[in-house]
């Protein structure tokens, strides 16, 4: 048995004229499967209609004070960052300028030895500073877990800074969370 | 829109938050329900409504006057709730229908049928959570905000015919999921007026 028209007739919004109506009744009366569709879904409307409209909790709009609080808190820090950023773009901004305004001078030779007599001098003060650190754990052993202590101290530190600075920025591109 | 609304509106876009915060008083009951309906728990609904009225601050300064502030309203809560079903990968278990809690009111009248309405809105609740969620807004417009077909292609950014077509599966779909939820119900389960003794 073909269900349509009658099937668009029952999904549709649209009211349907009287002829088409008891047409649609007559085939509800043979086919039990169209039958079964309109008794759902006037099923499903009645519960609608009848359903009691959930309400928010009392104090709503004194949470909704609070939340708008906290949202121009983040939207004050929010600026602040803009702002150090900001800062911080113009400051590399002047150093590349002053950086080009110099390369009229430049003088590559030059520029490249200087590069190489500061590495050479740095590889000489690190021996020098490594010569030192032996003598004295020669002289002090009980000095050797206290140093490694204090370094890895030391890296675990910066680590943690650098990740706490890379998650801010990270978070300071971020969509504002206004709520907690 | 009324003037008291309009004059709320002005208000709050020069910066008044009592005048804002009036339009949430006013309008927190509609936001909510549709929340709730869209994401099916209290608490889920209380965010998303509380979220919807920040960001309706936030954009007040792009709000058209001609345009229905209920509906710019009602259209920030959809997208918001969408965003959110969207959002999550798991399906959800509204704690606000489990069994134990929408045992009614001892004292009303006919307790009894009343078990019966909030065990069925329950049902239909949870066929409405298997719609899409373009489609669930769709149907919570039209029948629990009793907009119009355009009203809800304005909330949705929907032309009218795709307004049509959405109401239509959701309908068939609505319909299609009754009669299985239905016949899956336990045979053994007392009917209405049935003496609990057969």
């Amino acid at each position: 048995m073909s269900h349509q028209p009658f099937e668009n007739w029952l999904f549709s919004d649209e009211t349907i004229d009287p002829e088409d109506s008891e047409a649609l009744e007559e085939h509800l009366k043979q086919c039990e499967q169209c039958l079964e569709l309109s008794t759902a879904l006037d099923q499903v409307f009645e519960t609608i209609s009848t359903a009691k409209t959930p309400e928010p909790s009392p104090g709503f709009t004194q949470r909704w004070y609070q939340n708008l609080a906290v949202y121009r808190e983040k939207q004050q820090e929010r600026r602040i960052w803009f702002f150090i950023l900001g800062l911080f773009t113009l400051a590399c901004f002047i150093l590349l300028g002053l950086f080009f305004i110099n390369l009229s001078n430049f003088n590559g030779s030059y520029v490249l030895a200087q590069f190489a007599a500061n590495v050479s001098l740095f590889a000489t003060r690190l021996n020098n500073l490594l010569k030192f650190a032996k003598s004295i754990t020669r002289a002090f052993p009980i000095l050797i877990p206290v140093s490694l202590t204090f370094g890895v101290g030391l890296l675990s530190v910066s680590f943690a800074l650098m990740i706490t600075w890379f998650s801010s920025i990270i978070r300071l591109y971020q969509p504002v969370q206004e709520r907690g | 829109m009324n003037e008291q609304e309009a004059l709320w509106i002005q208000k709050a876009l020069q910066g008044d938050d009592h005048a804002f915060g009036n339009l949430v008083e006013e309008y927190q009951k509609p936001v909510f329900s549709l929340c709730y309906r869209m994401l099916g728990n209290s608490k889920d609904a209380e965010d998303a409504a509380q979220e919807s009225f920040i960001r309706a601050y936030r954009y007040l300064k792009k709000y058209d006057p001609n345009r229905s502030f209920a509906t710019w309203l009602l259209s920030i809560a959809a997208h918001y709730c969408i965003d959110q079903t969207r959002k999550r990968r798991l399906p959800t278990i509204s704690t606000d229908s489990l069994p134990a809690e929408i045992i009614s009111d001892r004292n009303a009248p006919n307790p009894e049928r009343e078990y019966r309405q909030q065990e069925k809105e329950v049902l239909i609740q949870n066929l409405i959570d298997e719609l899409n969620p373009t489609d669930r807004a769709a149907i919570i417009l039209r029948y629990w905000h009793e907009c119009s077909e355009v009203e809800i292609s304005e909330t949705l950014d929907l032309t009218v015919s795709a307004v049509k077509s959405r109401l239509y599966r959701a309908r068939q779909a609505l319909a299609k999921s009754y009669i299985e939820s239905e016949k899956s119900k336990p045979i053994n389960e007392r009917r209405a007026h049935e003496s609990p003794a057969f």
